[in-house]
């Protein structure tokens, strides 16, 4: 009996609807939790993986990769193909280093694997792009990343 | 068993023969000791120290395993944690100055070093001192030498003494400053057989040609066969995204220079794409189509107007036994002419697989005497050569050398005969033998012959009439005398067994009726009944006009004798097939374009009637096609019927229609017995004074030029041009 009257009670003076409004008026005046994303970014967490760049040697003409294929032993996914050439002087030169985006998984094997450091990730995650040549990224594109993230005045493409 | 001892490994107990090593025994028991210095193709020689072992009641604490004798009821310890420590310590001293370049060197991912500091776990070194600094040698041709990387375990020294008897490398300097090289450093002069840099267990050798162009673990593998003489070498293809990188011999094989070094030539860019058809005096690119179309309406107009047997076909013996098979086929029921033969008959010796057949080339070491009566035996079948070497090396047995010159085989023969040819000298070992006469060399070559229960015997590869008879005389007056010919070409054998021979179908079935019969029944087709012309009657026929077009399968007869080129032009039509365009291809009036022995499948016959296949590491370059294919369409569109989808179903007939063949595994040999030429006086081989079958030779060495295919591999050219240079 009580029960009844109780619902009737709540059913007529909209009780619930009172205590929802109160939390919507409440949350007004706390700050908003909404990332206006494009046009505000959030700061990356330390360690995130996002695209690949291609770290330059210390003269900062060319690339540190020293084309030991390791990065591309240890990709799961088959991103990576590096082909090397002998130089002039019989030193080892990396003809091309390419990386396929579009297998990538960004699981950062490639980074762990490297022994010079040159191959690192930015925190860079925005990686759409209207043509799909635009996804594979050869080492000249790769150390321009590099160049933009670091903010580097030097180099550029070859 | 009598004369075994036993000894136990790790607890396991195993009998072995008194002279094993303690390494030996480990092997037997299927214990696995590391090693860095020991390999099955060399003495034992202890420079590594890492296979050291524990031996229960010895003086000494530990024993170098690959150097100790094994004694009865030994108790050997492989690992104990003294051990790991020792070895681990043996690493740490051989890492003192070995560079830690692996991410650059090329044998990282197949480096006994490498993976032996992974398994041992190495961490940083206690030796910090800087590292040696040694300037790498890129002087010599084909193989380079990262001098800072030598281990000095002398692999290589020892291989190239032992197993080649070149001896081109040998350490130099002493202590700290000993290194591996050659006399004053002189660049490699040597047969570049890269044996050193296969055999090298770290990356101190390595080759130009695969220098920075991959990693181990990249490569795809594909067992094969070599197809550049009649030894059959196996080996295998490494590629990379498609496209060969690298060729090493497989497991417990051989390669020479030519093998190792030579498949370049696959990728030259003289390769055909696309079949040539002549227009207005010119040979211009055409599709199959037009050229297929343009083969058969010549050849149908020639054989409706002039007959059958004023076509003749020329054969190959770089082709496979499928190919060859299906040529002769192509001949005799396509055309309907036995006029089928190969102009490679000039260079082989009289008698082979009449009278001479081979033996198993791993057999040699095992005769008491090796008699050599082709001084270049060594440069035509290295692998022939390596097998002498090794029985005089390895089993220490004796050999007899015919040579006018002076060659590696000088270096390791008891009883050298200074003879122009093997006819002179034979004219006066046989009287030796006989009665006892004779001086010198001689003499002492007949007390040996005369001395010994076995001989192997090795046949010239030209061999003309009265030299035959000589060397059948040698033979009934040697003991347990065993032939070994000398074949140059990969798969002239596989090319005779096939029946590409006027006279011969496949399996050496003479052309007799119930033969002819028996293969018309089975082709379903009319079949010649008389025997056709061979190559020197074929070339005569074409001079007098009686026959009037030629089709040549993967031959360059205008290239190896100029004096034929005049002779060609008679023909009103000339087919070729090839890989390049050879001097002969230049002149005919459709090219057809065929894939190197890298590109297709199938099965070769090696110089001891060894049955082997060979697989594609490569795609056909361009619009080419397997020889097999390109006759069969040409068969096809002249109305027979032929529906092979691959070489293994050419295998099939093969083996329902030759004999020989019928329950020939691949990999074995079949038996000498077997033929139906087995010891008649049938001669397999031509003789001719005018026509000539001349390689195309660059350099002054056989061993790294056989023609058409060694002139275009960019390897094997720095080789000779190196020479010329030096």
């Amino acid at each position: 009996m009580s029960n009844k009257l109780k619902k009737a009670i709540k059913t007529i003076f909209l009780v619930e609807i009172v205590q929802g409004l109160a939390l919507t008026l409440k949350t007004m005046f706390t700050p908003s939790v909404t990332r206006q994303y494009p046009t505000v970014k959030r700061k990356a967490f330390a360690g995130s993986r996002g695209l690949h760049y291609m770290d330059r040697d210390d003269s900062g003409l060319k690339e540190r990769c020293i084309g030991c294929g390791l990065c591309e032993a240890v990709c799961p996914s088959k991103a990576i193909t590096v082909v090397t050439i002998p130089g002039p002087e019989r030193e080892k030169l990396v003809a091309s280093y390419e990386l396929d985006l579009l297998r990538c998984v960004f699981c950062g094997f490639c980074v762990d694997a490297c022994p010079v450091n040159a191959i690192k990730m930015t925190p860079d995650f925005e990686l759409a792009c209207y043509q799909r040549r635009d996804v594979f990224y050869t080492k000249e594109r790769l150390m321009d990343v590099g160049d933009r993230y670091l903010h580097r005045k030097t180099g550029g493409s070859k | 068993m009598e004369n075994t001892v036993t000894v136990t490994i790790d607890g396991i107990t195993v009998k072995v023969k008194p002279t094993a090593t303690i390494l030996d025994a480990a092997k037997q028991a299927g214990v696995r000791i590391p090693v860095l210095c020991a390999d099955d193709k060399l003495h034992p020689y202890g420079s590594c120290r890492i296979c050291l072992v524990e031996i229960e009641k010895s003086p000494r604490k530990f024993t170098p395993s690959c150097t100790t004798p094994v004694a009865d009821n030994m108790v050997v310890k492989t690992m104990t944690p003294d051990l790991f420590e020792a070895r681990k310590r043996i690493l740490e001293l051989l890492l003192c100055h070995h560079p830690l370049d692996c991410p650059v060197c090329d044998k990282a991912g197949n480096c006994q070093l490498q993976d032996l500091v992974h398994e041992y776990g190495l961490g940083p070194s206690k030796f910090t001192e800087k590292k040696r600094v040694v300037p790498p040698n890129y002087k010599s041709a084909v193989i380079d030498r990262e001098v800072a990387r030598c281990v000095l375990c002398g692999k290589c020294v020892r291989v190239c003494r032992e197993q080649n008897a070149v001896g081109e490398l040998a350490f130099t300097r002493r202590g700290k400053e000993s290194k591996v090289s050659t006399d004053f450093d002189q660049q490699l002069d040597c047969e570049f057989c890269g044996e050193c840099v296969e055999i090298c267990p770290v990356g101190a050798l390595t080759t130009k040609q695969f220098k920075y162009r991959g990693r181990t673990w990249n490569m795809e593998r594909t067992q094969s066969v070599c197809n550049y003489c009649g030894c059959g070498c196996r080996m295998v293809y490494e590629t990379r995204q498609g496209r060969i990188v690298r060729v090493r011999s497989a497991a417990r094989n051989y390669l020479c220079g030519k093998g190792r070094f030579g498949w370049d030539a696959v990728h030259h860019a003289d390769r055909l794409t696309t079949p040539l058809v002549r227009v207005s005096g010119e040979l211009v690119p055409a599709t199959w189509d037009e050229a297929l179309a343009m083969v058969v309406t010549n050849l149908n107009v020639i054989k409706n107007k002039r007959g059958a047997d004023s076509i003749g076909g020329l054969g190959s013996v770089r082709t496979t036994n499928e190919e060859s098979y299906l040529f002769q086929k192509f001949m005799r029921s396509a055309i309907g002419t036995n006029n089928v033969d190969m102009l490679a008959r000039l260079k082989v010796p009289k008698g082979l697989n009449t009278t001479f057949f081979s033996g198993e080339l791993s057999n040699i070491s095992g005769h008491d005497v090796v008699l050599v009566l082709d001084g270049d035996v060594a440069e035509l079948n290295p692998l022939t050569g390596i097998e002498i070497v090794r029985a005089v090396n390895r089993n220490y047995k004796k050999l007899i050398l015919v040579n006018s010159g002076y060659n590696k085989l000088n270096r390791i023969a008891s009883c050298v005969l200074e003879y122009v040819s093997p006819d002179a000298a034979l004219a006066d070992l046989l009287p030796a033998l006989k009665s006892g006469q004779g001086t010198g060399a001689v003499a002492d070559a007949a007390a040996i012959l005369k001395e010994a229960t076995s001989v192997a015997v090795i046949i010239p590869a030209r061999l003309p009439d009265g030299t035959y008879y000589q060397v059948r005389e040698l033979l009934s007056l040697l003991k347990g005398a065993t032939t070994y010919p000398v074949v140059k070409r990969s798969n002239f054998l596989g090319a005779l067994d096939m029946g590409v021979l006027p006279g011969y179908y496949p399996g050496y079935q003479k052309v007799s009726p119930d033969v002819v019969s028996r293969f018309a029944s089975a082709w379903n087709c009319m079949l010649p009944e008389i025997p056709g012309k061979n190559a020197l009657e074929m070339l005569d026929a074409i001079k007098q006009g009686s026959i009037a077009a030629l089709y040549i399968m993967g031959d360059d007869p205008a290239g190896s004798d100029a004096g034929l080129k005049p002779v060609l032009e008679k023909l009103e039509f000339l087919v070729v097939q090839d890989i390049f365009l050879t001097e002969t291809a230049k002149m005919a009036d459709v090219v057809l374009p065929a894939v190197s022995s890298a590109e297709k499948a199938g099965t070769l016959t090696s110089l001891e009637r060894r049955l082997q296949g060979i697989s594609p590491a490569e795609e056909p370059l361009g619009d080419a096609q397997p020889d097999w294919n390109i006759l069969q369409t040409v068969a096809k569109k002249m109305g027979s019927a032929m529906h092979y989808a691959s070489p293994s179903d050419i295998m099939k007939e093969i083996r329902a229609l030759v004999p020989l063949y019928a329950d020939l595994a691949v990999g074995s040999v079949w038996p000498a017995e077997k033929s139906p030429l087995h010891g008649s006086e049938t001669n397999l081989s031509l003789l001719s004074d005018s026509v000539e079958k001349n390689d195309v030779i660059t350099s002054e060495r056989l061993l790294f030029s056989s023609g058409t295919t060694t002139t275009r591999s960019k390897e094997l050219t720095t080789v000779c041009t190196f020479k010329v240079e030096a």
